[in-house]
């Protein structure tokens, strides 16, 4: 009986062994940047945001029954905390525009171009994509991950498409 | 166009994005508390399979610190090295001579089993499979001073000690390698330079193999001004927060439950957080998965995890058990003889998932539950036992990993993905209920009599806080 390596590395993540957990978040860590960069302007808040989820994960390991469920149990924590810091953030000095989602970092090319197909979205519409197309949960799945309905993230990211369409491909019929 | 856009689409999405330093770092700080934790757990918690070599160390660490044993003072440079050798145990300590300025050290394999390729820093794979691999860990002397006084083994069944690529080498091989699938674990020391490295071969890589990779690696040093021993100021105010949260986390749960705080069977609970009630109606134990009344195999999560385990009348086949101690010592193998254990439960979703608020509202209601094996006290509360039961490693047994149940009778989910993430749960109105039945794995001396008077449930619609538990009783709480 075979297990696959999260499996594997999820159980020996509960016997304590900090090696695998950490090879567990490896695998796992240029999807959650993804997320917490479509969340967060500043930098240092998306490191926050990845070394709280860590640590959250590892403390409440215990707590995830089905190890099929840990890409969406991981999500969501990740979420939890990139909310916490915005709201936190809120209440300081930071504001919500999204349309300065990639200014004034220094960023190369490849997160450029990354930040720059997210910009024309919403926030919400940015994590669905990435949720979808980096994450590869379906539609279904994203909707428990988000507590919405599953019509909604469909109409959602049809809606993400087609701004992305008006913005990137605006003659393409 | 519309399929050049998508395909655009998913490139500029899955692309690897450069992650910048700062973040790495704070990443990778992350990393240190959690292997420091878990150094930490091995010793408070029952541990399960795999790891088990690192918990039978843990009880006797500090006796081996009083034992003078074998201590063997290694030559002087960046770090002296002790060796601990008791019985079936071996602890390494270094001292650090914080004179000595740390530096870079990395390490790169020539030489790798055929077919064997580097999948991410420092892991070398066959495949995907756990059992084949290689991992390279490279430790310079601020990894070293932080981990100094933690890297013990047990059921060690020989450490070879020779020279490779002129330096001090242990090859560390452990007792009953095909049993609890042990690899075996290399280290290179060098005092002189400032670095020691670990190499550790899965079970089904042979040591020689291991020897040849230590042998063929390519070592570089470099001046690294970043490394610094100790923490920083901000460092040790986090450490200190995280280790009062952790005792605080401690206390909470160490507080227990008393027996009225307990639902009874066929009393109902209610989770105000997710609007679900959930009454126990009816337990039964079974011999033969076979005889529990409308039993299908639609209603098995996982038949590969079952079949291997069931006899042709569906009775439970025996399989070879550890009880270990609240330290994670072995006190005991065993056979044992699992029954099958269907509970009868009854389901509300007495608040509709629109009715939340907040943005946060749920579509689905979770049935699931799992066993907690408790006891009971002196003063008269309940908690976690503390003692554990565990599969012989090499038995492969997961049909009671994590004590959940294994059978839904009415599954909604059944197919691709939605059967991996929901198939315990149901989309159900405001008002609906259910009936169904949950069917667990038991041993059969975990239940001695048939008496349930030391499980509860734990439905995982609760929430599963374990500073506030909330469970059914399965029977009469003495």
């Amino acid at each position: 009986m075979k297990r696959d390596k999260t499996e594997e590395l999820l159980l020996r993540a509960r016997a304590c062994d900090g090696d695998a957990f950490v090879e567990l978040m490896e695998l796992h860590k240029q999807s959650m940047y993804k997320v917490a960069k479509a969340y967060l302007k500043r930098e240092e808040d998306v490191a926050d945001a990845m070394s709280e989820t860590i640590l959250d994960c590892f403390e409440h390991l215990e707590s995830l029954r089905e190890p099929g469920y840990f890409g969406t149990w991981l999500v969501r924590i990740l979420i939890n905390n990139c909310n916490n810091i915005r709201k936190s953030n809120q209440r300081t000095e930071y504001t919500d525009q999204i349309e300065v989602l990639s200014g004034g970092q220094k960023t190369d090319e490849k997160t450029r171009a990354f930040l720059d197909y997210l910009e024309p979205l919403e926030e919400q519409d940015r994590l669905l994509l990435i949720l979808f197309y980096v994450w590869g949960f379906r539609t279904r799945e994203i909707a428990e991950i988000l507590h919405i309905k599953e019509a909604t993230v469909k109409s959602r990211m049809q809606r993400g498409r087609q701004k992305i369409k008006q913005t990137f491909f605006p003659m393409v019929v | 166009m519309n399929q050049d856009r998508k395909i655009l689409e998913k490139q500029v999405l899955g692309q690897k994005l450069s992650i910048p330093k700062e973040t790495e770092a704070k990443i990778e700080a992350a990393y240190d508390i959690v292997r420091a934790k878990s150094r930490q757990k091995t010793k408070t918690m029952p541990v399960r399979r795999r790891s088990l070599r690192h918990v039978w160390a843990a009880g006797l660490a500090a006796a081996l610190i009083a034992v003078s044993g074998l201590g063997v003072m290694a030559s002087m440079g960046y770090f002296t090295k002790n060796v601990q050798e008791e019985g079936e145990q071996v602890s390494y300590s270094f001292e650090v001579n914080y004179e000595l300025k740390p530096v870079e050290v990395k390490a790169e394999p020539a030489y790798l089993p055929e077919g064997m390729q580097k999948q991410e820093e420092g892991k070398y794979f066959l495949d995907d499979n756990y059992g084949h691999g290689i991992s390279i860990m490279p430790m310079n002397m601020v990894n070293i001073d932080a981990q100094k006084e933690m890297l013990d083994f047990s059921h060690v069944e020989h450490v070879e000690k020779t020279t490779i690529q002129n330096m001090e080498a242990h090859i560390i091989t452990y007792k009953d390698r095909d049993k609890f699938l042990n690899g075996e674990d290399l280290f290179l020391f060098n005092p002189e330079q400032g670095y020691v490295i670990r190499i550790f071969g899965d079970y089904e890589v042979p040591v020689e193999e291991v020897k040849k990779v230590a042998e063929g690696l390519k070592i570089t040093v470099t001046e690294n001004a970043d490394l610094k021993y100790g923490l920083t100021a901000e460092e040790q105010q986090k450490k200190a927060a995280e280790e009062a949260a952790e005792e605080e986390w401690d206390r909470l749960v160490e507080k227990g439950v008393t027996t009225d705080q307990i639902t009874m069977p066929g009393e109902t609970l209610k989770c105000e957080a997710y609007g679900t009630s959930y009454t126990v109606n009816e337990v039964k134990i079974y011999d033969s998965l076979y005889d529990v009344p409308g039993y299908t195999e639609q209603g098995v999560y996982d038949m590969e995890r079952l079949s291997p385990w069931l006899n042709a009348d569906g009775t439970h086949k025996s399989y070879q058990r550890l009880h270990l101690d609240e330290n994670g010592k072995i006190m005991e193998e065993t056979a044992a003889a699992p029954k099958f254990l269907a509970v009868n439960v009854t389901a509300e979703q007495f608040i509709g998932y629109d009715e939340f608020g907040d943005g946060s509202t749920q579509d689905s209601t979770a049935l699931d539950a799992s066993l907690v094996y408790v006891e009971k006290r002196a003063d008269g509360t309940w908690n976690f036992r503390k003692d554990t039961y565990e599969a012989v490693p090499s038995e492969q047994y997961d049909l009671q990993m994590d004590d959940a149940a294994f059978y839904l009778s009415q599954p909604e989910n059944l197919k691709g993905s939605e059967r991996i993430h929901s198939f315990f749960y149901r989309s159900m109105e405001k008002g609906e209920s259910i009936d169904y039945t949950l069917i667990f794995a038991v041993d059969a001396d975990q239940m001695p009599g048939d008496s349930l008077g030391n499980i509860v449930l734990c439905f995982n619609g609760t929430g599963n806080d374990e500073t506030n538990p909330m469970w059914s009783a399965l029977g009469a709480m003495k």
